[in-house]
């Protein structure tokens, strides 16, 4: 209680200078609210008709104007329909304003849901309508936002809705930990991805973790969503301090609306998905190496290996990762399983992995506006099957959302949102399984023999040869390769992995008009979640072959996340002079984070097969519980200043604490300044100019250690020995800091909106520059200076970027149609690095031959490699073996993995009850890794890889003598030519050109084999593409139509996303196959999922 | 109804004012789950307790049986392009498991300059309680650190561990190999001569019983330990400095009382248990090295240790060792092998994998099933091969009596280990033991196998034959040393149809990229940072 009072001395002393300086209002007024269906209005112009006296209404919608008995009112605002209302004996006139035709933009909510005119703003936002997110059927709202705000990339992990989005504000803020940008969903600070901790979801590869997982904004049902703000600079996101410095989303949900009153809406769409965009493989090779390998291994020149089991009297090697074997030609072969097969291509095995998904989603909304009660409550499920065999997810949405006036003076907002999602066996990365040396699907395998095989007929998993004597029947009659696949199938088909997660967020809000002027609303919200996950994983052999221990396990894990918010702000805005009013606002805003996790399970198998329980554990079962706590709090206050409305200047101050930080640096401050100036009304202007406006901003964000990685401390835990319980004492790998200070971003941010011609042309421009200094991150040190890393503020970064977009309207009339184009440009560098390091490396690939790094007063990403070696001329180094030499003494840059432009174009066509929406995005510039794509090619895989292989292809004939040596041309007497030659431009080491041939095979699995002495710029690959990512043509039923079947509207459309590529530079994968939250995973390909295409239709009525 | 809602606004303000102190922010910046106190004693435990002592599949499997014991050959080596190329990947997790704690492996180096930083703060008296734990940590310490010398040379060791010592990222210099072991060898002296006088307060004694998870807190066995590694390193450096080596071992072992040895007490039949340094598993851990064997069949016989050194001899380990195996050539009718037999190392690697059952394996009981498997540390017929070829090179003793004794040894202790295990258990004959001292077939490079006769070269030839297959692949690392120094046993290792530039095997391991990567220092020895550089003790 003492702490209380403290506080509340606190907030006096805070709170006392806006009241001090309170005016006294003695005049009779008119005053009022202005609001719309969302809440109250900012900025409308209240004006006295046939006068020019007028006021605007503050960033609480309320106005106060001096007016006699009898006047009218005019209330208008962009966007809005006008309304006059006449003056009578009420003091009070409250107005709803009405949506004026198809423009809802003009009010933004900006942080803390403050909502302001847009035309106020001194920087950049994005506003995106429910339409655009619902329209394409997306399954959450951040994949609807491709292409769609400039500045804003997309990243969707593949897999599906289970699968995370990623958002990428303004290019890179932060090297480390938090990168993605702050959710705020009726004024409550979200859940994203926090519960992950430090590392977040799939950052660290596939031996961290084999599942693709999702993050917290996938619970956000897009049906529900009105509108959403995205903030971006830090200006615009100043108020929110340390969480929001790689920006924020800023989502208001639906509300009851009067114009309408009692309503139904009801919403489905079904879409179904495929596999697409699969590598070129090649069909024509099987298994096998080059010629001295097959030779080594027993196998002749082509591959082959006689066995009198096979109708053709021999059969390929089925344990080959490469596929430069013998021929696929048909022949009877018997298989690693004993069965016989046809040696064929399969080219479509890869797909015949995986299925087809589906995925449903049916909403159902009643709301309703009435004097005192606005409400709406909303019902989805949503029920998906992926393209992964075995994976299934299903969500239930309900979202309750009701304002309660309570007094004229005094309302409240109860939002309510629960979300039920239970995932069975969420994807799995492929990269370990697919696109590696134990998993190259051979060419002549049919996915029906792997899906066959991968459990014995008991149930048990496959029983390769080296384990024969598990099952000598079944098991297999060769050494295969596949394996890897036939696990997968295990893990998907057989083990379960089912997740059910509860998550509900609430949150209640007073507004209170305190006194004329002074408002204050005070918020409360949570954000809980509480997840059960429980695997099952079958017995792999019968418990007769234990070793002593056995195989399946049992383990349950549960999860509590738990985000308690709540913010005051209190609100004075007087009306300064007749032309100048202003705003002073003071707030305090604080939250608690709750983490607690669970996690028991067997160990060493399950005693008896196949029964699932904790006690059915072979050893003593594991179990591990773990807490986090985060606090953070912080004052903030908020000046607005607006002149004549067109002229608007705003400050804004934000103290804050964090518990994340060491305590000498948990306070921060930081302080932002915008201001907004509508050239268009302050001077006369040419007709064809319809609006412009200038915008200025400066401001300051910081960014805090994600909960206790700065920590200096020791694991304690008991080692069972013969002599009893022993204590042990280590630590981890990556050392804390306990000097660590605030990561801080200084931004300025330049803009111009202007529109033409009756706004049918418009465009948007906005330049920015920002500097974030004393970057946090986890350096990567040498492991003998006692770590593996060692957190730090590691860096300085600077960024500056353009965002542009053009809107307009070509066509008007009867037909319609509408194009919105958008392109960013980012450029994000590193001044300085921290003392001692010339570079910091976030990928290492390779045996350190390809590195992905920041360097001073260079892109961030920069791809090093070792490169070819070449003589002083220039000249590329071919060895004695006819191979490139590697010169491993130093790195080469060969590319930045940041695009250069992301953008979108957005056209919609109408005619009559028809539209058709079509978007196209786009990324120009920058590169991507994948190893993966480079063992491929080493193993022969792709159809690029026929090149040299015979004289079709640009092999080189030539024979080989009786000393072994090789010669171009046609063998002299009938002896053996082959015609897979290939000599390497290039000069040998003693500067002579290169002459020596190599076997196109020997030359693929050389020259793109794992690790430093093979060509690892063949990892790099360049990374454009445009992409047609929507497609919609909807019909909407006649008014008439509509009456007799007693709806309002109802609505039909075919909806298809991801079609295809207009273009793109990356041949065998995916551009968008990364997975992972932090920057640079977005440029490395370690394998992921196949990326979809998918179909579907949507019904939108309402009733 | 105004008062009322103006209460809702004040109980609003209440609730978020409670819990809004700075204090409470502060309070929640330290990780709950962990301590912030370094007591020495649970440390040194920590160092004790290394995965890379034990017998783990990680160790053995990333390692052991596909590095080190592969070049050694005291493990199968399959006939495949790569079996000479060690994974950078998994060289790096070994290095980096002996400078700091990553995962279940402690990071010796990490640990022990976290104690050393704790224990200089302390006062007088609290040093004296600690003052067993740390020689006991330092003699730790040096035996992994000699290790690491064995495989790669040059290592940062003295500048090694800032982030423990300074909390900030200094590169350490890579100290000179010679150095490293001169100061490993003073190093331990100063240890023993600790222990030799060591007198324990109740609380030091109760804290080193408790925590020495290695050997109990008996500081006569740390003293033995201590010298017994000593003895080692002298030995392993005895080419490079035969002078140098041969005055301090003499005085080693004309001392047995100031320099007590892990030797088993010299008696043949000696107790493994009561004598060697063995790391026991943990009573809750349900592995084995099952997968680590079978996974890349390394559980094949190594074909010069069973076909050319064991069998001709009728080895008495050979029932303990190794299993004759099952032939699955037809899965449908197992026939087990009728005799002892490893395959070829030249044969061809897919005859080779087609034929891998005809042969024999490594005997399921003693390694592949054994939950109990120790890690061995230091072993009585290691030192007594040691005495063995210090007495025959310089004088001072029995060399014949030394070798004797350690063969002996050998064979009790594969017998212990056999014993630990679950299944066919073959009882131990002495008659049997004695039969094989003696025996005198002529097969390895021209003289007779074990019984010790012949020139002062073939003798030597003996002891270190028979030392390597005491070693065999548990420890596989040490066996690859010994092999490098003294060039026995005359192995052949298949160099056709292997990738250019890996034809042979290595004789050090290069550095791995996570070590040359990030420190600044790897330029001084980036020269000698080749798989063919020699370590220093690698002279003849």
């Amino acid at each position: 209680m003492q702490q209380f009072y403290l506080n509340l001395k606190r907030w006096v002393v805070l709170l006392l200078p806006l009241f001090i300086s309170a005016n006294l209002f003695a005049q009779t007024n008119v005053t009022g609210v202005v609001r719309d269906d969302a809440g109250p209005l900012p900025g409308v112009t209240v004006l006295v008709v046939g006068t020019t006296t007028g006021v605007q209404t503050n960033i609480n919608g309320a106005y106060s104007i001096k007016v006699a008995k009898g006047a009218v009112l005019k209330f208008s605002s962009v966007g809005y329909t006008p309304k006059e209302v006449t003056v009578g004996d009420d003091a009070v006139i409250n107005v709803t304003l009405v949506a004026g035709k198809g423009e809802l933009n003009e009010v933004v909510v900006t942080s803390f849901g403050i909502k302001r005119q847009e035309k106020a703003l001194g920087y950049a936002t994005t506003t995106i309508t429910a339409k655009q997110l619902t329209e394409a059927g997306n399954t959450n709202f951040a994949s609807a936002l491709y292409g769609k705000a400039p500045g804003v990339k997309i990243t969707t992990a593949p897999g599906g809705s289970s699968s995370a989005v990623n958002v990428q504000i303004r290019g890179i803020n932060s090297l480390n930990y938090n990168t993605q940008p702050l959710y705020v969903v009726d004024g409550v600070i979200i859940r994203n991805n926090s519960e992950a901790g430090a590392g977040g979801s799939n950052n660290d590869g596939y031996w961290s973790d084999q599942r693709i997982r999702g993050n917290g904004i996938l619970d956000i049902n897009p049906q529900d969503i009105e509108t959403l703000t995205v903030l971006k600079g830090a200006s615009a996101t100043a108020l929110y301090g340390s969480d929001a410095m790689s920006g924020a989303i800023v989502i208001t949900t639906k509300k009851g609306s009067k114009s309408r009153g009692l309503g139904v809406d009801f919403n489905y769409v079904g879409t179904a998905e495929q596999v697409a965009f699969t590598p070129n493989f090649q069909n024509v090779y099987g298994p096998g190496y080059d010629r001295a390998t097959n030779l080594a291994g027993g196998f002749t020149e082509d591959g082959w290996l006689a066995d009198p089991n096979s109708p053709s009297g021999y059969r390929p090697r089925f344990s080959s990762y490469a596929q430069f074997g013998p021929k696929m030609e048909g022949q009877k072969i018997r298989w690693w399983d004993g069965e016989i097969r046809d040696y064929t291509p399969q080219p479509n095995n890869y797909k015949d992995l995986f299925q087809t998904g589906y995925s449903s989603n049916a909403n159902i909304a009643i709301s309703n506006q009435t004097d005192n009660v606005n409400y709406r409550l909303s019902a989805t499920r949503l029920d998906y099957t992926g393209i992964q065999r075995g994976q299934k997810q299903q969500k239930n949405s309900f979202n309750l959302n009701t304002t309660v006036k309570l007094s004229n003076k005094i309302s409240a907002d109860i939002v309510a949102s629960y979300v039920n999602t239970l995932t069975h066996n969420r994807p799995y990365q492929l990269g370990r399984v697919l696109a590696n040396f134990g998993g190259f699907l051979n060419r002549s395998e049919k996915a029906d023999v792997l899906l066959d095989n991968y459990q014995t007929s008991a149930g048990y998993k496959y029983v390769t040869l080296a384990n024969a004597v598990r099952n000598p029947a079944e098991a297999f009659k060769y050494n295969m390769s596949g394996a890897d696949i036939m696990d997968f199938f295990w893990t998907q088909l057989k083990n379960s992995e089912d997740e059910n997660e509860n998550r509900l967020i609430t949150s209640a809000t007073l507004n209170w008009d305190v006194l004329k002027n002074v408002k204050f609303r005070g918020r409360i919200g949570s954000d809980y979640t509480g997840r059960n996950t429980e695997s099952q994983q079958y017995n792999e052999y019968p418990i007769a072959f234990n070793s002593p221990s056995s195989t399946g396990y049992y383990g349950v894990t549960k999860g509590q996340y738990s985000v308690t918010y709540g913010d005051l702000l209190l609100t004075y805005s007087p009306k300064l002079t007749k032309d100048l009013s202003m705003s002073v606002s003071g707030g305090y805003t604080s939250r608690s984070e709750t983490y607690r996790d669970q996690s028991s399970g067997t160990n060493g198998g399950l005693v008896t097969e196949n029964f699932f329980s904790i006690s059915n554990s072979y050893g003593v079962a594991n179990t591990s519980a773990t807490r986090g706590f985060l606090k953070s709090q912080a004052v903030f206050g908020i000046l607005n200043f607006n002149y004549k409305n067109y002229l608007f200047l705003e400050g804004t101050a934000r103290n804050e604490s964090a518990s994340t930080l060491p305590t000498q640096n948990n306070t921060y401050f930081y302080p932002s300044v915008n201001s907004g100036f509508v050239f268009t009304d302050a001077f006369q202007m040419p007709e064809f100019i319809s609006y412009g406006k200038l915008r200025a901003s400066y401001g300051v964000v910081g960014n805090k250690a994600p909960r206790y990685v700065p920590n200096v401390l020791y694991n304690q835990s008991s080692l069972q020995t013969q002599n009893g319980s022993v204590t042990q004492l280590t630590f981890d790998a990556t050392y804390g800091n306990l000097q660590l200070k605030p990561e801080m971003k200084y931004e300025q941010e330049y803009g111009l909106e202007a529109r033409f011609l009756k706004d049918r042309i418009g465009f948007d421009f906005t330049y920015y520059s920002n500097q974030v200094k004393n970057v946090i991150m986890a350096l990567n040190v040498a492991p003998s200076t006692g770590g593996g890393s060692l957190l730090a503020n590691a860096a300085t970064l600077h960024s500056n970027g353009l965002e542009v977009g053009f809107n307009g309207k070509p066509i008007v009339g009867k037909f319609n149609w509408d194009v919105r184009l958008n392109f960013a440009i980012n450029h994000s560098k590193v001044n300085n690095l921290a003392p001692g390091f010339d570079r910091l490396t976030f990928y290492t690939g390779d045996q350190s031959a390809l590195l992905v790094v920041a360097q001073p007063n260079q892109p961030i990403g920069n791809i090093l490699v070792y490169p070819i070696a070449k003589d002083a001329n220039g000249n590329k180094i071919v060895n004695s073996d006819g191979l490139y030499t590697i010169d491993k003494s130093k790195y080469v840059n060969v590319g930045n993995i940041q695009p250069k432009i992301v953008g979108g174009i957005a056209n919609t066509f109408n005619y009559k009850g028809f539209s058709l929406d079509v978007l196209v995005d786009y990324r120009w510039g920058g590169k991507m890794v994948s190893n993966p794509l480079k063992y491929g090619t080493a193993a022969g895989m792709y159809e690029s890889t026929l090149q040299y292989r015979d004289a079709a292809h640009g092999g080189l004939a030539y024979y080989i003598d009786g000393s072994g040596d090789k010669h171009l041309g046609t063998a002299p007497n009938g002896g053996k030519t082959y015609n897979d030659g290939v000599v390497l431009p290039g000069v040998n080491e003693n500067g002579q050109k290169n002459t020596t041939i190599v076997d196109a095979a020997s030359y693929y699995l050389n020259t793109y084999d794992w690790g430093e002495n093979s060509v690892n710029e063949n990892a790099v690959f360049k990374n454009n593409y445009v992409k047609l990512r929507e497609v919609v043509l909807g019909y909407r039923l006649p008014a008439s139509v509509n009456k007799a079947l007693h709806l309002n509207n109802l609505r039909f459309s075919l909806v298809g996303r991801n079609l295809l590529y207009v273009y793109r530079t990356l041949k065998n994968l995916d551009p968008e196959a990364p997975i992972g939250d932090k920057w640079y995973r977005q440029g490395v390909d370690e394998g992921s999922s196949p990326a979809t295409r998918s179909f579907g239709f949507s019904l939108n009525a309402n009733f | 109804m105004k008062k009322n809602f103006k209460y809702i606004g004040y109980a609003f303000l209440l609730a978020l004012s409670l819990g809004s102190c700075k204090k409470s922010i502060d309070e929640k910046f330290n990780n709950p789950e962990k301590t912030a106190t370094v007591t020495i004693p649970y440390m040194f435990t920590g160092m004790l307790n290394n995965t890379r002592v034990r017998a783990e599949y990680w160790q053995y499997r990333t390692f052991v049986l596909t590095a080190t014991s592969y070049f050694g050959q005291t493990s199968y080596l399959p006939n495949t392009n790569t079996v000479y190329q060690p994974n950078d990947g998994y060289m790096g997790n070994r290095w980096e498991d002996f400078y700091h704690p990553n995962g279940s492996a402690n990071g010796v180096m990490a640990l022990y300059r976290t104690m050393e930083v704790t224990y200089n703060q302390m006062s007088a008296t609290d040093k004296a309680t600690n003052d067993v734990i740390m020689n006991a940590a330092r003699v730790t310490l040096y035996d992994q650190a000699s290790q690491m010398v064995d495989c790669w040379g040059d290592i940062p060791f003295s500048e090694a561990g800032s982030l423990e010592t300074s909390a900030t990222v200094k590169n350490p210099k890579f100290d000179d190999q010679i150095a490293l072991y001169k100061s490993f060898i003073a190093g331990l002296d100063a240890a023993s001569t600790y222990f030799k006088t060591a007198t324990l307060s109740g609380q030091s004694s109760k804290a080193f019983t408790n925590q020495d998870i290695l050997l109990g807190g008996s500081v006569d066995k740390w003293r033995r330990y201590t010298n017994s590694i000593r003895l080692r390193l002298l030995m392993r450096m005895s080419f490079y400095d035969e002078a140098g080596s041969k005055a301090e071992v003499a005085k080693m072992l004309a001392d047995p009382t100031s320099y007590p040895l892990i030797d088993g007490g010299n008696a043949a039949n000696y107790n493994p248990a009561s004598t060697d340094v063995l790391l026991t598993p943990l009573t809750n851990y349900t592995g084995s090295l099952q997968d680590a064997l079978t996974e890349g069949n390394s559980n094949g016989a190594p074909d010069y240790m069973l076909n050319t050194v064991m069998l001709p001899a009728n080895d008495p380990r050979i029932p303990v060792i190794f299993d004759k195996g099952v032939d699955l050539t037809d899965p449908n009718n197992p026939k087990p092998n009728a005799e002892y037999k490893a395959q070829v190392v030249t044969m061809p690697s897919e005859e080779g994998s087609r034929t891998f059952t005809q042969y024999s394996v490594v005997n399921p009981t003693t390694f592949l099933t054994n939950n109990k498997l120790p890690g061995i540390v230091m072993t009585a017929p290691e030192v007594n091969f040691l005495k063995a070829e210090a007495f025959e090179r310089w004088g001072g003793g029995d060399a014949k009596k030394a070798y004797e004794t350690a063969v002996s040894q050998s064979v009790y202790f594969y017998f212990y280990l056999n014993s630990l295990g679950t299944g066919v258990k073959p009882t131990l004959n002495a008659a049997d033991v004695q039969a094989f001292l003696l025996n005198n077939t002529t097969t390895v490079a021209g003289g007779p196998t074990v019984l010790y006769t012949g020139s002062q070269t073939e003798k030597l030839a003996k002891i270190w034959i028979q030392k390597w297959v005491h070693f065999g692949f548990m420890q596989g690392t040490q066996a690859w040393s010994e092999y490098r120094r003294t060039k026995y046993p005359k192995l052949t290792f298949p160099s056709t149809g292997k990738l250019a530039n890996y034809t042979t095997p290595p004789t050090r391991l290069v550095y791995p990229s996570v070590e040359t990567g990030f420190n600044s220092h790897y330029n001084d020895v980036k020269a000698k940072d080749t798989r063919t550089t020699k370590i220093f003790w690698d002279v003849k």
